[in-house]
């Protein structure tokens, strides 16, 4: 393969990880990673650099779109990204005391799990049902977005800030650990928990990853593995993706994103588990 | 939020964006200037993608301190 035909193909598969990434609120390493390592024969240590890279792209792409139309809630983002980050350190400290193969198969349960219970879905309240905590109210988390597949405002009240806090700070430890992305573990988080719309959880989520990302990408680079000629095209096709992914995300039917993401859940639940049993 | 907050972060957020694919862009098309061999040449990838011997540590050739930082894997 000439490098010239290899920028392509980086091109391509990356404008598939950041439209389905900036639709789920997932970094694209999922598909970047496997991509460049079983496709192209790239090092994985190089791999997982671009897949860092691929999360910041996904992440500053969409976000733009979603803040502007308000789909990612930022003051639940920002609130929230205090227990990833606390959890990313905590995750980087205990990193080589806790067994990565026993978490792999603890976390790919879990994941099953909440795949189950997303599919599933939650009652549908009404606003005047929901019952407002007092970190809910005081952080003033209540906000409103126009769906344009529904054609109206939606109006939501996040509940349960505090079992919020404390699993992002769960996924934030996991994602340290294991060194994975945690967008799979935030949304659920988000739409379960906090009772979040499923698309404000992808575009919150999408808000946030970037921010975590961008703390450790420093590190990669300083160690090398960032290598910018499988980085540049990486960039340029999640960044492309992802501005198109963050089009459509307003326009398509709730329970789609929720349907795309219970798949996508599944993939990841078994590809830890496989991780964790054959280690 | 108030409106005008979320609208200067889109703002940044796009700028930064446009303005990183701009060099991104920009960067590429000046390595395969430099280096017509990457067109057509297969033998040149295996050195661009090759872990051990591209790329090893930037930012320690720049400053000291990052010199400290940069950790071997």
């Amino acid at each position: 393969m000439t490098p010239l035909l290899f920028i392509l193909t980086v091109g391509a598969i990356s404008l598939l990880a950041g439209f389905l990434g900036s639709l789920l609120g997932l970094g694209g390493g999922l598909i970047v990673v496997p991509a460049l390592t079983l496709l192209l024969h790239v090092d994985i240590r190089l791999a997982i650099g671009a897949s860092i890279v691929s999360v910041i792209a996904t992440s500053s792409g969409a976000a733009a779109a979603y803040v502007r139309d308000r789909l990612a809630n930022m003051r639940v983002g920002m609130f929230l990204e205090l227990g990833t980050t606390l959890g990313a350190i905590t995750g980087a400290y205990l990193a080589g005391i806790v067994q990565p193969r026993f978490l792999f198969v603890l976390f790919g349960l879990i994941l099953g799990y909440s795949a189950i219970a997303m599919l599933r879905g939650r009652p549908d309240r009404k606003l005047e049902e929901v019952t407002v905590g007092p970190w809910a109210r005081v952080l003033r988390l209540k906000d409103s977005y126009y769906d344009q597949a529904a054609d109206e405002v939606i109006v939501y009240q996040p509940v349960r800030a505090r079992i919020g806090l404390g699993l992002m700070y769960i996924a934030g430890t996991v994602s340290g650990l294991l060194g994975i992305g945690s967008g799979a573990l935030k949304v659920p988080a988000m739409d379960l928990a906090m009772e979040l719309p499923i698309k404000v959880s992808t575009a919150t989520s999408n808000f946030m990853i970037g921010v975590t990302a961008a703390a450790s990408a420093g590190v990669y680079f300083s160690r090398g593995q960032i290598d910018p000629f499988i980085a540049a095209p990486v960039a340029v096709g999640v960044l492309a993706g992802a501005f198109a992914g963050s089009h459509t995300l307003g326009r398509i039917q709730s329970h789609k994103v929720r349907g795309i993401f219970v798949v996508v859940l599944v993939l990841i639940a078994a590809q830890m588990l496989l991780r964790g049993i054959l280690g | 939020m108030k409106s005008w907050m979320e609208f200067a972060i889109s703002t940044l957020l796009r700028v930064g964006v446009l303005l990183s694919i701009g060099i991104i862009a920009t960067g590429m098309v000046v390595s395969f200037i430099h280096h017509p061999d990457f067109l057509t040449s297969r033998p040149a990838l295996l050195t661009l993608t090759a872990a051990d011997t591209h790329f090893p540590a930037p930012l320690a050739r720049w400053s000291p301190a990052c010199a400290a930082a940069a950790v071997t894997p």
